[in-house]
């Protein structure tokens, strides 16, 4: 055998090697797992407001704002001393949903919810770091229990955080 | 009568080397004070999060698929703490996360997610969570506060998929634990009907604040990827992840495999391990 036929057996096999090598897999199978299938729970949201049996109000602007002196809004990164409350009404959650474009508060439909405005410095975090600063925000508190249910962002993004 | 201390003194008196003993006491005792005081007296101090500064992770991330259409994770719960005085937050969860999608690189934080886990907030308990940065620019982002979390050492079911049984399509969350006496459900829903379309999953520690917090060997096992919607048969059909992923330790919090996700099950997926603080 010459040398030119080695080259070109040495070639060809180093062709198939790669080849091999790059030869997709065969897709894995996929596996079943069924979801689960009880009742869920209601959500109970955080411990936050004291309800006032027999009020008019479950509670009030006043006890949101005292709330607000002492409570940041959860995974919040701007300054609490900077959070003002803007307004405070009951909405059924359908209501709250509709306000939030579609965001599902975990309750039932004609459930009470107190529904507050909030203005401040607002700064949440993504999976990765990124941040975004907003100006207004929401708090949910359940009217039943005074729970804290969820929080978010209202309006857009102001400037980028560094 | 000799007093204690008196016989003792004078028995060392009796012993040639004593002072070598008596130094190597000593330094026995400084080093094992050492040693304590760096995993249990010190509170630990980082700097984690404040308006001006990115949180800490302890993750890992995977994003080789075109995509992924749920995820799920089994998380044991350790003990956490926020104390009222950590300024942030410490949590142990789960992320599905589009970065493509042209309605999810346009709102406010230039991606959309589904997030689920449990988290330690200042001066509070543990509490299961789940929250969504949508694909649109208004209410973007919504955190939901579920309820008190399992007890210390339960293994909690994490899985976010996406629901094909509806259109347009949402994302359906659920936290249980296997008795499901633990069952919470949330959907997320993109107002403008354009749902996302994950690219990445995250899974691990993520820290907030500067001082104070704690949380001990959290291990997540049964790492696996929905590879469709979810349809009229109500199945998770999954693959289980094989490879280690992209892992930041940000030490805190710290994270690493103990398992290697392409040993074969079980685990399912490996086993991912993270802690903090100290």
């Amino acid at each position: 055998m010459n040398t030119k036929s080695v080259g070109i057996l040495l070639l060809l096999g180093g062709l198939g090697f790669v080849a091999g090598c790059h030869r997709p897999q065969p897709n894995e199978e996929k596996i079943a797992m069924k979801p689960p299938q009880g009742t869920p729970k209601r959500p109970q949201g955080s411990a936050a407001l004291t309800v006032h049996p027999g009020a008019a109000q479950p509670f009030t602007l006043q006890d949101v704002v005292n709330y607000f002196k002492t409570h940041n809004l959860p995974k919040n990164g701007g300054d609490l001393s900077q959070i003002q409350v803007s307004s405070l009404e009951f909405l059924t959650s359908k209501e709250v949903s509709q306000r939030l474009q579609g965001e599902p508060t975990g309750v039932d439909d004609n459930d009470k919810i107190g529904f507050v405005t909030l203005t401040g410095q607002f700064v949440f975090t993504g999976p990765s770091g990124q941040s975004a600063r907003f100006n207004q925000a929401y708090a949910a508190f359940d009217a039943a229990t005074g729970n804290l249910l969820m929080i978010g962002t209202l309006g857009q993004k102001q400037e980028p955080v560094k | 009568m000799h007093k204690t201390g008196d016989v003792l003194r004078s028995s060392m008196r009796a012993i040639p080397w004593r002072g070598a003993i008596q130094k190597k006491l000593i330094y026995a005792g400084l080093l094992g004070g050492l040693l304590f005081s760096s995993t249990n007296c010190f509170a630990a101090n980082y700097s984690c999060g404040t308006a001006s500064a990115n949180h800490c992770y302890g993750q890992t991330s995977w994003s080789e698929q075109p995509q992924y259409f749920g995820a799920y994770v089994d998380l044991q719960e350790p003990s956490m703490n926020c104390p009222s005085n950590c300024g942030g937050f410490i949590d142990n969860e789960m992320w599905l996360i589009d970065a493509n999608s042209q309605a999810c690189k346009a709102n406010s934080f230039g991606q959309c997610w589904v997030e689920a886990g449990y988290i330690a907030q200042a001066g509070e308990g543990t509490q299961f969570f789940w929250a969504d940065s949508r694909p649109q620019n208004s209410s973007t982002f919504n955190l939901h506060i579920v309820g008190n979390a399992d007890p210390v050492s339960t293994t909690d079911h994490f899985m976010i998929v996406k629901d094909g049984r509806v259109s347009p399509e949402v994302f359906q969350i659920f936290i249980y634990n296997t008795s499901e006496s633990t069952l919470y459900h949330g959907t997320s829903v993109a107002s403008n009907g354009n749902p996302m379309s994950a690219n990445a999953i995250h899974i691990g520690q993520e820290l907030a604040g500067t001082q104070g917090g704690s949380a001990g060997n959290a291990e997540y096992t049964r790492n696996i990827w929905a590879v469709q919607a979810l349809g009229p048969e109500y199945v998770f059909w999954y693959q289980r992840e094989k490879d280690e992923g992209s892992v930041r330790s940000d030490n805190p919090p710290f994270a690493s495999w103990t398992i290697n996700p392409s040993t074969p099950p079980p685990p399912e997926g490996g086993e991912f391990t993270t802690h903090c603080c100290g």
